[in-house]
């Protein structure tokens, strides 16, 4: 708390004109006069608002100084400068505070120009002299946007219309310098005359950037820990996920080949990079999802299609190595020699019975061929669905939503690990879509007498057609906010190719729009989902597969998404050794 | 209550009754709301509050707001804008052109009883 009071007090003490001229001359004279070890004895404080309360307290305590000192505003300007100096020389404090390198002030005018009242901390932390300039111009602001909408909320202060209470939550909160490196929080505090006029504002600064650093590193660690726990509890997920970003990468490698740029490129170069961040963050490979994230924004704030593609291209090896940095990881974890099948105790046993079974002249070698097949070659379809109850876990608990119940029913078909793979990569979007945009919070929840925490439940069905043609119907659906036709309308008629036939689109029409290349009804675009990109990948693994995918949905109940593709007949080209 | 998400509607009224309040109206864009405000006024019964959504159909929010400040009799009609997180510049533009406050969505009936008592007490 910078207060009213104490810049009242510093301003009667000094005078109208000299108060904020001169104190930093004050204060820097004053540094001089202390001895090494006098320094040695001060008491290093915690931060800004410990330090002005000591120096309140200060005042308060010698009131008979700050009387002289008001007493000597009336003598001559030698005699207030003594003065000066003397109150200062028992205020140890000030010492402190421009010594302080992580915390610093500056205060500025409704001009928004920098008085010259101001920490020598705040030099060291914005790296230039601050006295004069104009605030906007000494912080580190990103874009023009956000320095446009800061001057916009210091002019509406200035105007001092509203509480400050109201407006404070509007400011910016931390910057990150790019050319520094530091990250730095930003406290504002208002500064009124006796009258309740609002004078200046004061900026208090804090370097949070060895702080940030330590938390991130704690952030990897637990990452890491996290990494560790999956890699030893479920080998085979993990290098299922392993290959899944293996392939993706070098997809992506090759959509990086052809220097011809063409936009339907930049949106699969596009698409690509969604999915590898999102099979890096599920897996904890969180450095890959970071790096990604930081060149989706930049993508994103890029109009040039060759600009994009070189940064993906020149980024393309950064992603490769951290990859490959994981791989090490895990191979350590796990130990190189699981990669291959390593086979459980209950598939020993079985394989035993069958070789006995073989071996007993009860099995034709084709009928051994199909146990083999089925029970080593195939993997039962509700093990790639119930891995997914761990992300959307982890995203309840990012979101703030509730954990909602999780279930996988119905026929357990066995099915082809290398054909589906993608597919089922690929199927993180829906759940992503459901927790970002499909279950509610809590409140809402509430509020629509639904049980708090929701559910996400997936059907696997296997349907024969008349030809004996074998498919698998999933069906997952979920009881949150649904999604509205009307929303849809309104994105759609913001594009050139459907504005005039919207209305020819029916609600189930409109809704499956959703899979559309850069759909996205999110108003906040969330690092979860609502890049645009996500449904349309999902929609494009189902196509590979020669399946279909739609969605249903009633505003306010529910969803479901039902994705139907043809199980492709194997072919067997392995040979037994006779 | 100005917003064309029923939800939205709903789930602040609900909050203003808690707070004892039952005397209220609801409009799905800006020009019905607007219509409902002169009205309001012609029948000397005028609203003692706004909450405005930002975007809506017909005529958004901020243009209802822009015509209430520019319409003689509104120019202090209290506002309150209800806005989604993220759209910082929107609430300073809505400031700045003359709303009394913001509440960001989900509205919590805390939140909403302090901002009702800071606007109508002034």
């Amino acid at each position: 708390m910078v207060s009213k009071r104490l810049l009242r007090q510093i301003k009667k003490t000094f005078g109208e004109e000299e108060y904020y001229t001169n104190l930093p001359t004050f204060i820097n004279d004053n540094l001089s006069q202390f001895t090494e070890s006098q320094k040695e004895n001060l008491e290093p404080l915690a931060n800004f608002e410990e330090f002005i309360n000591a120096i309140e307290q200060s005042y308060n305590d010698d009131q008979m100084l700050l009387a002289r000192a008001q007493k000597n505003l009336e003598t001559s300007s030698e005699e207030l400068a003594q003065t000066n100096k003397d109150l200062f020389k028992t205020n140890k404090i000030i010492e402190q505070m421009l010594n302080s390198l992580d915390q610093g002030f500056v205060i500025f005018d409704k001009e928004l120009r920098c008085l010259s009242l101001y920490t020598r901390a705040t030099i060291e932390m914005l790296s230039q002299e601050v006295e004069g300039k104009l605030i906007q111009d000494i912080l580190p602001f990103e874009k023009e946007e956000k320095k446009q909408s800061f001057v916009d909320w210091s002019e509406l202060v200035f105007l001092d219309m509203h509480e400050f209470e109201i407006l404070q939550p509007l400011a910016p909160k931390r910057l990150f310098d790019e050319k520094t490196g530091k990250t730095l929080d930003l406290d504002f505090k208002t500064v009124r005359d006796a009258d309740n006029v609002l004078l200046f504002l004061t900026l208090i600064l804090t370097d949070r950037t060895q702080e940030i650093i330590n938390q991130n590193n704690a952030n990897k660690l637990q990452e890491y820990a996290q990494m560790v726990g999956k890699v030893i509890s479920d080998k085979k997920t993990t290098y299922e996920y392993i290959h899944q970003i293996q392939r993706l990468l070098s997809e992506l490698k090759g959509a990086l080949v052809n220097e011809d740029v063409h936009e339907e490129g930049i949106v699969t170069i596009k698409r690509l990079l969604h999915t590898i961040k999102g099979a890096g963050n599920t897996y904890f490979f969180g450095d890959l999802g970071r790096r990604i994230n930081d060149v989706e924004l930049k993508l994103n704030g890029m109009e040039d299609l060759k600009d994009m593609f070189q940064l993906v291209k020149s980024e393309e090896p950064n992603f490769v190595s951290l990859f490959e940095g994981y791989l090490r990881q895990v191979d350590e974890l796990a130990g190189e020699e699981s990669k291959g099948a390593a086979l459980s105790d209950k598939d020993e046993h079985f394989l035993m019975d069958l070789i006995k079974k073989g071996g007993a002249q009860s099995f034709s070698k084709d009928q051994i061929l199909d146990e083999l097949y089925e029970k080593f070659i195939l993997s039962p379809v509700h093990d790639y669905i119930t891995p997914y109850q761990v992300t959307v876990r982890d995203l309840a608990k990012h979101l703030g939503k509730p954990i909602p119940h999780f279930e996988v029913k119905g026929d357990d078909v066995r099915i082809y690990h290398e054909s589906h793979a993608d597919f089922f990569a690929e199927l993180v979007h829906i759940f992503r879509n459901i927790m970002d945009h499909g279950l509610e919070f809590e409140g809402e929840r509430i509020a629509r007498k639904k049980s708090i925490e929701g559910s996400i439940i997936t059907r696997t069905e296997l349907i024969s057609d008349d030809n004996g043609l074998k498919s698998l119907k999933l069906a997952i659906s979920d009881d949150g906010n649904g999604i509205d036709p009307q929303r849809i309308k309104c994105k759609l008629l913001q594009r050139e190719k459907y504005k005039n036939d919207v209305d020819k689109f029916s609600d189930e029409e409109l809704i499956n729009f959703i899979f559309d290349h850069g759909f996205s009804t999110a108003e906040k675009k969330s690092d979860i989902s609502g890049q645009g990109v996500g449904l349309d990948a999902l929609k494009a693994a189902v196509e590979k597969l020669d399946g279909t995918i739609k969605v249903e949905s009633k505003l306010h109940e529910g969803t479901t998404f039902t994705i139907v593709f043809p199980l492709r007949k194997v072919n067997r080209s392995y040979s037994v050794q006779e | 209550m100005v917003d064309d998400f029923e939800m939205t509607r709903i789930s602040i009224i609900n909050s203003l009754s808690e707070l004892g309040f039952t005397d209220f109206d609801e409009a799905d864009n800006g020009l019905l709301a607007f219509e409902k405000i002169m009205d309001a006024e012609d029948m000397n019964a005028p609203f003692d509050l706004v909450f405005c959504d930002w975007n809506m159909p017909v005529m958004s929010g901020i243009d209802l707001l822009k015509k209430c400040r520019q319409t003689p009799g509104l120019i202090l009609l209290p506002f309150i804008m209800v806005t989604a997180e993220a759209e910082t510049e929107n609430i300073i533009m809505a400031l700045k052109l003359g709303a009394n406050d913001y509440i960001v969505k989900p509205v919590q009936v805390e939140v909403l009883r302090k901002k009702i008592d800071a606007v109508l007490s002034t």
